[in-house]
């Protein structure tokens, strides 16, 4: 699977954890997402906000305008308390996912190892 | 000259979106916002105003694709608003089904209740299931004005033909006034609702190629009163069919995101369910009933697509 496939399947897991840390506006979350991934992640940012619309519209966050540090009003998403229990279910079953890839690969002896 | 760059991309993005001005404006604004961050980075960095301007619009990609991207994300409708918009041809299908067609006071109640719902909820805002329930409000008027119509064109003829109406004058100008009037207002409020989005006015006048198919079987039959019973059990239940096919397309056009599929549901669906209308009641494709009924169902889609080119051009220039 790709990276770009990778991110797409994530992008609700890591706007929700993103936003759960503390309210965001749009390009502070391409920024972040970027930073905290130290580069992996690279949000392709026409999709950033229909993905946040989404997220908005199913009201897992919320969106409200408030100035920036720079003193210009920005649209800052904050998580809702449904978004908390979806973030929730997500990383639990993020990390099942996890446990289950590592059995399955740890279980089966390579043919690097065989040799 | 960047601004202006950006306006029109701003312009082009919002004309995708599809959404009532309030909401639009804040998801411009939005965008715009997320331009102005990235093209004051991009400067720092140490380009032009205007390469960075051009980068930053490039990186958020096409307006046309971030567009319809939004537009999917905005206008995802739930199960149950699905339900809601698809539930008027779900009640005229049982009035068929029932064979309560010819029950006045049914009727009434039904259209009063299109009505009613339709004035409560288009005050705070019209919900996009609303229009499904426009389209029926107006089937009254719709016939009266039909009625007006057929009543002062046979007059009119009576004028050039004989030199007087063949009704009192006074009721001959007040049915002319009348008849020009409704158009106007219902040409307003086609503009009203197109300037939404013409989907939703191919959406609201969806059944109406369905009935004018069953008035014309009414009318060739001899009318409300006089109908043989066995060959009007047949007709009704094919005519209720017709109208579940209008409520499923409806409820599938509502639920889908995407706007190429929606539009292309309704393209294929409306010249396909007129036919169906045609052969219930007209016993035949190859007819020039069949023929207007095609014309309609087109014209229910075409119009108000033409008219949304219309209505943004006019825009454009006023801006």
């Amino acid at each position: 699977m790709s990276r770009r496939e990778l991110l797409k399947g994530s992008t609700e897991t890591l706007l929700l954890s993103l936003v759960a840390r503390e309210p965001m506006y749009g390009y502070q979350l391409v920024k972040q997402m970027e930073l905290r991934s130290s580069g992996y992640f690279r949000f392709k940012e026409g999709t950033l906000y229909p993905a946040l619309h989404r997220l908005e519209s199913d009201g897992l966050i919320t969106g409200a305008w408030r100035p920036a540090p720079n003193g210009q009003l920005r649209r800052y998403y904050h998580i809702t308390d449904a978004g908390l229990r979806k973030l929730s279910s997500l990383q639990t079953e993020r990390r099942q996912f996890a446990q289950a890839v590592e059995l399955v690969v740890k279980a089966q002896p390579t043919q690097l190892e065989r040799t | 000259m960047m601004a202006t760059a950006i306006q029109r991309y701003l312009g082009e993005l919002g004309r995708r979106l599809r959404l009532d001005p309030k909401e639009r404006l804040e998801v411009l604004r939005e965008l715009q916002a997320h331009l102005e961050d990235k093209a004051q980075e991009l400067q720092q960095r140490g380009l032009s105003p205007e390469s960075a301007w051009r980068l930053a619009a490039q990186e958020l990609g096409s307006p046309a694709k971030v567009g319809d991207e939004l537009y999917a994300a905005h206008h995802r409708t739930s199960l149950a608003e699905a339900c809601l918009a698809a539930l008027p041809h779900v009640l005229f299908g049982v009035l068929f089904a029932l064979h309560l067609w010819n029950a006045i006071g049914v009727i009434a109640v039904f259209l009063m209740l299109a009505t009613v719902t339709t004035v409560l909820v288009w005050r705070k805002g019209p919900p996009s299931w609303v229009y499904p329930w426009l389209g029926y409000c107006l089937v009254a008027p719709a016939a009266v004005w039909l009625f007006a119509f057929s009543e002062v064109s046979y007059a009119t003829l009576e004028l050039f033909l004989r030199g007087t109406p063949g009704i009192p004058v006074l009721l001959y100008v007040l049915g002319s006034v009348y008849v020009l009037l409704a158009i106007r207002l219902a040409w307003r409020l086609l503009v009203r609702v197109v300037r939404r989005d013409w989907l939703f006015a191919s959406l609201m006048v969806f059944p109406f190629p369905v009935l004018v198919s069953w008035l014309v079987y009414l009318n060739n039959n001899g009318g409300v009163l006089s109908y043989d019973r066995q060959q009007l059990l047949f007709v009704d239940g094919a005519t209720a069919l017709v109208f579940l096919l209008l409520a499923g397309t409806t409820a599938v056009v509502y639920r889908v995101g995407s706007r190429v599929v929606k539009v292309t549901t309704l393209a294929f669906a409306m010249p396909v369910i007129a036919l169906l209308a045609g052969l219930t009641h007209l016993g035949s494709l190859w007819s020039g009933g069949a023929f207007l009924l095609l014309l309609l169902s087109v014209a229910g889609l075409a119009l108000p697509a033409y008219l949304e080119g219309q209505v943004a051009r006019g825009n454009r220039t006023a801006a």
